[in-house]
């Protein structure tokens, strides 16, 4: 009959595609899973002859239920006149290799940063693209990249993930100064009218230690990784640290921030106030239209009380008024002398130069070749207006 | 084959041709009478286990016996009053022709003849032995009414006939198949049969040249043999509520004897996915079984295949934390993946075959074997990946939720492929073959309606009860029409 004729040919089709399809599949998988080293973070440093690059190799086995006690990562560094070089000499010590795809952070050494310029760094990794397009950049402050990613983390095994964690979780206070891609970075050096910051990591305590697996085998690991604050650029090169502080009170006047704490003096008393939940919406305003250009930099700021360890009555109209202006006045005060620090160190990284760019290109045009000068000497004035907006139940009693 | 004989006059020999056609059956009866008032012969011919034999007792043997026959001129006369006085029977028709005597002995007829009149007189004593009535088997509800068909095409349309009470519903009843001689019924309702589809369901089952038709799929397969699809194009249902539904709509339902399941045409593809308790439940959730259930068979389609390709090409779009987890596994693995689902997934279709067919209490073995043990054993003799394993069950369990399980053939099919086209060319392969499958629903007709419409082509009138379903009380008086695509005659003329 006809049509069981055709019927059976599709049978036939489907059982001879399957043979074909998975004689191919499992050509194609002997170069996928079963042949490849997951990279979970890079690292890369200057060297005598060029750079070290490390690379942290993840351990799967060690995320088996048998492999629990097994080393989560693998580190291997070596040096060569050229990153790629270096990678590939990585390869002669490895059977199988490696997968770039994954790689979360790309650590970058102080050194490496303070003797050159980033962007050749950042051409190398946008132009390869086996690396992932969001791929983040941290700096390593007084440790080289390869001892920071030898360093044994408690609970996440692969220090790459955690350094992944670390970051996203300071996004709630930093906003999106975390998120330093290889291509933001690109995109803010090709601008060039705001200052590149990215964040750095530190290891406190010792290092020596911290690299053996005795350091995630006590209640206090002997050394710990801490996110420290921005490391603050200016022409493609590092120029000063931020302090975790003085960090969070940049971003508060750079980016929208969802959740942050802020810790401002008490007035007349001593002791401090510490505001929870803290969202801030900053807004730069060009003053005049002529001559040497000023600005003004709003900062909204809302939040929470959360405690206040001097002496004073919160549950009146009249305290929460003058406690939001305590702030607002304490606030003003730590954000003018942030800025007079860029100032000096002639590093405009709060978007000022950006502003008069977008109201003004003329003008921006006119002094962009020695914005670093104008910059350092152009009037600022700051304005906060903090809200507050819970006292919590406290009042209540 | 067929050759007609005409009865003869003489009793003896009409009797001689009977026993020659039915080849001495022990069950086939012969009672000779004497119709002592007129004093002529006669017999009552039947097949013992098929007829009721007190009614052939009865209504034909004693009253023939009993009645005191008066002298007639003619053998006509005669007939006629043996038709409409003596025998008690609830109909009787005549019959001519010995091998259509013969047809009607095994239909259960009793046969009645006169010496010296060549015409049978056939009245209906049948009794089969069926089946009591019973809950569905195929397409079990929560809610709702709880009788199924049965095997008896009678008691089947009965069913029907007591939900729809409505003098424009239609039945047409014939024979088909050779050998087995199977009552085929075509039910409808008059007034909202789309005609030119009733039309061509008829023309087609004029074409219907079976030696046997023991099953509702026997016709199914003539009637849509024009398809080369996999797809199913009819409706099989054993709900009579079901039946009545959708012949409420429109369609027409096809009874076949001895058969449960009724078939019903034209179909679409949403009407696969649709339950009666869509209709039954009031809509009070917020989740709306019919969309689950067709975005959970069409995940299911692509899950394993997708899964394939990930593994096999596109690992640089997994997670770190998931990649890191299959390579894990695969480290000891030997086999490439695509291998390991396909066969896991025949696995899962031998077990279910096996267990529906096999006895109730070996299928019991074969499914604690082929569920826990295999399972286990596979995985932990490192033969298999687990996320292979899970792969395979969840796109089984996912198939699953279709309510109708006609729908099942073609997901084996679709999934298997989607499999080769993962494992050879990756996204692209499975993207290449949804385009191929979507082309092939796209032309799919069943008796002329598209088989994706509502949705392709749009019928906004109809989309209100496909995927999504809207107020009830809307659709239910809401008169029903096709989309049916113009003929490629009819765009000719045009």
């Amino acid at each position: 009959m006809k049509h069981k004729h055709t019927k059976s040919n599709i049978t036939l089709c489907l059982l001879i595609g399957l043979i074909i399809a998975n004689i191919v599949g499992n050509f194609a998988q002997d170069n996928m899973l079963n042949k490849i080293y997951i990279i979970s973070a890079i690292g890369i440093d200057k060297s005598k002859r060029g750079y070290v690059t490390t690379l942290q190799i993840i351990n799967p086995a060690s995320n088996s239920k048998e492999g629990a006690a097994l080393q989560g990562t693998y580190t291997y560094s070596v040096q060569g006149r050229t990153i790629p070089e270096a990678i590939e000499r990585i390869h002669n010590k490895l059977p199988r290799s490696t997968f770039l795809h994954d790689t979360e952070v790309a650590v970058i050494g102080e050194s490496l940063v303070k003797s050159e310029g980033i962007s050749s760094l950042t051409d190398y990794f946008l132009r390869e693209s086996s690396f992932p397009s969001n791929l983040r950049l941290i700096i390593s402050k007084g440790v080289t990249p390869d001892k920071l990613l030898q360093i044994f983390t408690p609970v996440q095994k692969v220090s790459g993930s955690r350094f992944e964690e670390m970051l996203n979780l300071k996004q709630e206070s930093w906003g999106e100064l975390t998120n330093m891609t290889f291509d933001k970075v690109a995109g803010m050096l090709k601008q060039n009218r705001t200052e590149l910051t990215i964040p750095y990591m530190t290891v406190k305590g010792d290092t020596s230690k911290g690299i053996l697996k005795g350091n995630i085998e006590k209640a206090t690991p002997d050394a710990t990784i801490d996110i420290d604050g921005l490391a603050v650029f200016q022409h493609q090169r590092l120029s000063y640290w931020l302090s975790s502080s003085e960090s969070t009170l940049y971003a508060l006047t750079r980016t929208k921030i969802d959740d942050t704490t802020l810790v401002t003096k008490c007035r007349k008393q001593s002791g401090y106030v510490t505001w929870k939940d803290v969202q801030s919406k900053p807004d730069i305003h060009l003053q005049d239209k002529s001559g040497v250009p000023s600005f003004l930099l709003q900062v909204q700021i809302k939040g929470k009380l959360s405690d206040v360890s001097c002496n004073m009555d919160t549950s009146t109209v009249q305290a929460i008024a003058r406690l939001e202006h305590d702030a607002e006045h304490e606030l003003q005060n730590q954000i003018n002398q942030l800025i007079a620090k860029t100032q000096n160190k002639k590093t405009d990284i709060d978007r000022f130069g950006e502003t008069l760019y977008r109201k003004q290109p003329d003008r921006w045009n006119r002094v962009k070749n020695n914005w670093d000068s104008v910059y350092s000497t152009v009037p600022i004035r700051t304005k906060v207006k903090f809200d507050l907006l819970d006292i919590g139940e406290i009042s209540s009693h | 084959m067929k050759v007609n004989i005409e009865g003869s006059n003489v009793l003896h020999n009409n009797i001689q041709t009977l026993i020659a056609i039915l080849g001495k059956s022990s069950d086939f009866q012969i009672r000779e009478i004497t119709l002592t008032s007129i004093d002529k012969k006669a017999a009552v011919l039947f097949i013992d286990e098929i007829v009721d034999s007190n009614a052939v007792q009865q209504y034909v043997i004693e009253p023939i016996l009993t009645f005191n026959l008066p002298h007639f001129k003619t053998n006509e006369e005669l007939l006629a009053f043996m038709e409409s006085a003596v025998i008690q029977s609830k109909n009787i028709t005549r019959v001519e022709d010995v091998t259509h005597a013969s047809s009607e002995l095994l239909a259960g007829k009793t046969l009645v003849i006169v010496e010296g009149i060549n015409t049978f007189l056939s009245t209906d004593t049948t009794k089969w032995n069926t089946r009591s009535i019973e809950s569905p088997k195929g397409q079990r509800v929560a809610k709702g009414p709880d009788v199924g068909f049965s095997e008896n095409r009678s008691t089947n349309i009965s069913l029907v006939r007591k939900i729809i009470k409505n003098p424009n519903v239609r039945v047409t009843t014939k024979q088909y198949g050779t050998n087995t001689h199977t009552d085929v019924s075509v039910m409808y309702i008059e007034n909202i049969v789309d005609k030119q589809i009733l039309e061509t369901i008829y023309a087609h089952l004029e074409n219907l040249q079976l030696d046997a038709v023991l099953e509702a799929n026997y016709v199914e397969m003539v009637l849509t043999k024009e398809s080369k699809s996999f797809f199913p194009l009819m409706l099989n249902t054993d709900r009579p509520d079901v039946v009545a539904g959708e012949m409420l709509e429109g369609k027409i339902a096809i009874f076949v004897d001895g058969s449960p399941y009724v078939l019903i045409a034209p179909a679409v593809l949403v009407q696969f996915f649709q339950t009666p308790e869509d209709y039954y439940i009031g809509k009070t959730g917020l989740v709306n079984m019919r969309l689950l259930r067709c975005f959970l068979y069409f995940t299911a389609l692509y899950i394993p295949g997708v899964y394939v390709a990930f593994v096999t090409y596109h690992a640089n779009l997994l997670p770190i934390k998931l990649l890191v987890g299959f390579v894990s596994q695969r480290e000891l693995v030997p086999f490439p993946t695509s291998f390991e689902v396909s066969i896991l997934i025949i696995v899962i279709i031998a077990i279910n075959e096996s267990s529906t067919r096999l006895q109730q209490n070996i299928a019991v073995t074969v499914s604690i074997f082929g569920g826990i043990i295999l399972g286990q054993s596979a995985i932990e003799s490192q033969l298999v990946e687990p996320a292979s394993l899970v792969v395979a069950s969840v796109a089984f369990i996912f198939v699953s939720v279709v309510p109708i399980s006609t729908m099942r053939a073609p997901a084996a099919v679709i999934t298997l492929s989607f499999i080769s086209g993962g494992s050879a060319l990756g996204f692209y392969g499975i993207a290449l073959l949804s385009l191929v499958f979507l082309l092939h629903l796209c032309s799919l007709r069943s008796f002329g309606v598209p088989y994706l419409s509502p949705i392709a082509p749009v019928v906004a009138h109809d989309l209100k009860d496909s995927v999504i379903q809207l107020s009830q009380e809307e659709m239910i008086n809401d008169e029903s029409n096709f989309m049916k695509e113009e003929t490629v005659k009819e765009t000719d003329e045009a």
